[in-house]
């Protein structure tokens, strides 16, 4: 995992996981380059500093030596009676509803179901083990905002997918700092359905990561019944399939009750 | 001395002492049950309703116990209720020419307590106002400004005057009115605006951003462009799009015009002819 840290002092580019423990020693400063995300991290004997900024693609990064965590976009300090050395950073996914479009809107008549693959920002998450403290929950990249729901004045506040959902896995673009989930759509109505923008909680999966440091959750099953806006929702409790040895990094934000009903269609917006 | 006395010691017999201490006794009764229904209304109410209903019960719980032990104690002390009730009537009448502008805030406050046009918390704009309400008196609305300042508007001027409520609904479009010079190309213009949209984070993905080309101004082509976002980010984006729109007009070579004015000697003239001076400025003093 030290391959995420270069000589300069910050990492730059990862084979493997970029999750994982480090070691840090009183006055130590360690950088982390996470996607988009410059993190810095500073132990003190009593207190931990942390901060974080983005930073536009291919900009030059400076040299980190001279650079304090303070002086980072934004900047915390924590107070502890000791501080031990581990910290973790490990993967998270979004603290709200991810919604995301097909390529072009999908048919779906009544009675069929479909298979998507839909992918999520990452977010990072960075902890203190002892006393375990998150420091920082942070998107890797700052999704945009959008409104899911029938108007203006009744909705939710989601994040929006600068992805596509595929219905073939291959044309899914793979990144170290996005989780896949595969989606089963069934239509049980009894009338045709149009597909255009899909509202996936991921605030309620489970991230799972796989040997070859990629990020998928379990699989999700949307129900859409007479009201086609609303689905019965299933998470299936075990890992997806799809990746071997799967290991869990993250446990959901909030509990999901299967009973419930989400707003995860949207076929016309006015 | 005690000629003068005994009278007061015979008015103050054992009965009448008794009463009044009731009666006191009712009063005390009544302040200190009182507090404890409201006390009792916000532990019960408090978590399921929003702030602006648990005031409105807090005062009717503290109104409707103090009143029941005054009506109590005036009946221990020997007023008949109905006598007073007609009394009040007369008085009522005799206060209500006394103090009409009261009287209009009070009703105005109770049809503004009836019809929730805003709550406690809100953030309302009247007239030129804008501030959070604290509170929906019977007599008037209070409100904090940004500025934290405390206003107290009438309930009637409240009524009579148009009231926006800003946190009404969950997200906001902004309105950004450009000008861009006639030799700029529209459709090039509203790429870099859409692409400004999507760039911003704040910026809403769905409502779309929306274009409008307002018209041929005196010196712009005229554009307005609207974005969505979440209330409480408004006054973010409202800060951090102008500029990004400016830097990305600056990138592209879109100019943003301000007003021209061509002097026009006729309709044959040639430009105005400009002589540069060696040594001499506009005065005439080297």
């Amino acid at each position: 995992m030290s391959d995420h840290e270069s000589s300069a002092g910050v990492e730059v580019d990862s084979t493997g996981p970029w999750w994982g423990e480090w070691t840090l020693d009183e006055g130590e400063t360690r950088w982390w380059a996470l996607g988009a995300l410059l993190v810095g991290v500073h132990r003190k004997a009593r207190e931990w500093r942390v901060g974080y900024e983005y930073f536009a693609e291919g900009t030059a990064m400076l040299p980190m030596s001279e650079r304090s965590v303070d002086e980072l976009k934004t900047a915390s300090r924590y107070i502890f009676s000791r501080t031990g050395g581990e910290l973790k950073i490990s993967p998270a996914l979004a603290d709200r509803a991810v919604v995301t479009r097909p390529v072009s809107p999908l048919y779906l008549p009544p009675g069929e179901e479909t298979l998507m693959y839909v992918s999520s920002q990452a977010w990072v998450r960075v902890e203190a083990v002892d006393p375990g403290k998150v420091l920082l929950d942070v998107p890797s990249v700052r999704p945009s905002d959008t409104w899911f729901g029938p108007s203006t004045r009744d909705g939710e506040l989601c994040y929006a997918s600068k992805t596509h959902a595929r219905l073939v896995l291959e044309d899914l673009p793979r990144q170290p700092f996005r989780a896949v989930t595969p989606l089963q759509i069934v239509n049980e109505s009894d009338s045709e359905m149009m597909l255009e923008r899909v509202s996936l909680p991921v605030t309620g999966l489970t991230l799972y990561a796989s040997e070859a440091g990629e990020l998928w959750t379990q699989s999700v099953s949307m129900r859409a019944g007479r009201d086609r806006q609303l689905a019965s929702l299933k998470l299936k409790d075990q890992p997806p399939g799809q990746i071997e040895n799967p290991v869990v990094v993250s446990a959901p934000r909030e509990i999901h009750h299967e009973r419930d009903l989400v707003r995860a269609f949207s076929s016309i917006f006015t | 001395m005690n000629e003068f006395m005994s009278p007061l010691i015979e008015w103050l017999s054992a009965d009448r002492v008794a009463t009044f201490v009731r009666a006191g006794i009712f009063v005390i009764a009544g302040f200190v049950l009182a507090r404890l229904a409201v006390i009792l209304c916000v532990r019960f109410l408090g978590p399921h309703t929003d702030q602006h209903r648990l005031m409105i019960a807090r005062r009717l719980a503290y109104y409707l116990v103090l009143v029941l032990f005054l009506v109590s104690a005036l009946y221990e002390l020997g007023f008949s209720l109905g006598v007073l009730l007609g009394a009040a009537g007369v008085l009522s009448v005799a206060i209500g020419f006394a103090s009409q502008t009261s009287a209009s805030n009070l009703i105005s406050g109770l049809f503004l307590l009836g019809e929730r046009p805003f709550g406690v918390g809100d953030t309302i704009r009247i007239g030129t106002t804008t501030g959070e309400v604290m509170s929906i008196d019977l007599l008037s609305v209070k409100l904090r400004t940004f500025d934290n300042l405390f206003v107290r508007i009438p309930n009637e001027s409240v009524i009579k005057s148009e009231v926006t409520t800003l946190t009404k609904y969950p997200i906001r479009r902004y309105d950004i009115q450009i000008g861009i010079a006639y030799k700029e190309d529209i459709t090039r213009a509203r790429e870099v605006l859409m692409q400004v949209a999507d760039r911003n984070p704040l910026c809403l993905e769905e409502p779309k951003p929306l274009f409008i080309f307002l018209g041929f101004g005196d010196s712009a082509l005229n554009l307005q462009f609207s974005v969505w976002t979440a209330r409480e980010n408004f006054l973010m984006l409202r800060n951090g799009i102008q500029e990004e729109i400016k830097q990305a007009f600056d990138a592209a070579g879109i100019e943003i015009p301000f007003p021209h004015r061509t002097l026009y000697a006729g309709s044959v003239t040639d430009p105005f002819p400009v002589r540069v001076v060696e040594g001499k400025t506009a005065d005439g003093l080297a």
